[in-house]
């Protein structure tokens, strides 16, 4: 009965720290950290992501949203690379683009 | 057919011309009333944007709310060889949108071709709110609907699904399938070729993409037209297509209420798993 407990209960914090976003990486994360708006079909959020890099970002979104992981990041519209940091102000969009209506 | 119950002493018996068709003890018959009228708590979570929900039978009909944000879509471009299908050529255009409501009826869980897509420049506060005409390509007039919404190409079995992702799906094929002149085509139609005269800086979109840059928030201040219903009337125009309401014709009809004590049955939410 202990083991079975103790095997659950390690099963969920390793899942938590797969899907848990790191912290931002720039100093800002000392003080305020303003929110950028994230927006992933029709979920909009704002979520304190400035600093972190487009990749942690996306882990936060997939982790907080329910972003489809194969899911482009656009920022403001644009294209970005994983490895850029998100600025105040930034808007970030998860758009998988999927066929056409008709 | 005459339908008659009558109640003496601890049982209930109903009639059907004349002849007993089924009976009950009267504290199961009250019971199972009861348990009729009660509004349980959903087993799944409300989904995300749905602001009002209607259940009846094996219908759904659910209103769902997006608040103003720019979308980065495909639209069918200006040189594309043809209107839809294969061969149809898209461009992307970031494009800021005011409120968008939709208004979806299910049947089992499934679409049933009752949706519809409208704009507001206010949030959903009263389900007696108007709504407004969308000036989007695949959105039209038609099958009996206001603004019917093209949804063929998503797959309408969702039995599967729960409900938050059938919601998704929906809201996903709205934004991420390209926009194109289907509906021109098989409808005759579009509200993005009637409502181009609407406003200047939503006459191409050429020119609705660079408002959007300006100001993402500039279509809470376009003149939409009144689509001359409200969120009422489209849910009950949809439901009376998927359910209509009707009275018990025969003691077939009563006899959910002459079956077990409600207590011994399963329960069942609003979203029915």
């Amino acid at each position: 009965m202990e083991k079975t407990k103790t095997a659950t209960a390690r099963a969920v914090r390793d899942e938590e720290i797969r899907l848990a976003p790191a912290a931002p990486a720039s100093n800002q994360a000392e003080g305020y950290n303003p929110d950028v708006r994230v927006i992933y079909g029709a979920g909009v959020q704002s979520m304190p992501l400035v600093g972190m890099s487009l990749a942690q970002a996306r882990d936060a979104a997939i982790a907080i949203l329910g972003v489809d992981h194969r899911a482009p990041a656009l920022v403001n519209g644009r294209p970005a690379r994983l490895d850029y940091r998100v600025a105040p102000g930034d808007e970030l969009e998860f758009v998988h683009h999927a066929g056409e209506k008709g | 057919m005459e339908l008659r119950i009558e109640i003496a002493g601890n049982k209930v018996t109903c009639k059907q011309d004349g002849e007993k068709a089924v009976s009950a003890a009267l504290a199961d018959f009250l019971g199972n009333l009861w348990e009729a009228s009660d509004n349980r708590p959903a087993s799944e979570p409300i989904p995300e944007t749905v602001r009002f929900a209607w259940r009846r039978g094996e219908a759904a009909v659910l209103v769902a709310e997006q608040k103003p944000v720019c979308h980065t879509v495909r639209w069918l471009a200006d040189d594309s060889p043809v209107p839809f299908g294969r061969g149809a050529k898209y461009r992307e255009a970031r494009l800021a949108f005011p409120f968008v409501v939709l208004v979806v009826a299910f049947h089992g869980g499934n679409l049933t071709g009752q949706q519809e897509c409208f704009y507001r420049r206010a949030p959903l506060e009263a389900i007696g709110d108007e709504l407004l005409l969308p000036n989007l390509l695949n959105v039209a007039r038609a099958y009996d609907q206001t603004c019917w919404l093209c949804l063929a190409n998503l797959n309408p079995d969702m039995v599967q699904m729960p409900w938050d992702a059938r919601v998704r799906k929906v809201w996903s094929h709205l934004f991420q399938a390209g926009f194109n002149a289907s509906s021109e085509h098989h409808e005759g139609n579009s509200y993005w070729q009637t409502m181009r005269s609407v406003d200047r800086r939503v006459s191409s979109v050429a020119e609705w993409e660079r408002e959007s840059a300006r100001n993402p928030f500039f279509p809470l201040t376009v003149e939409w037209k009144p689509s001359g219903k409200t969120v009422a009337a489209v849910m009950e125009e949809m439901m009376g297509r998927v359910w209509p309401m009707r009275a018990p014709v025969s003691a077939a009809d009563l006899l959910p209420f002459f079956g077990p004590p409600a207590k011994s049955k399963p329960h069942r939410g609003f979203w029915w798993k």
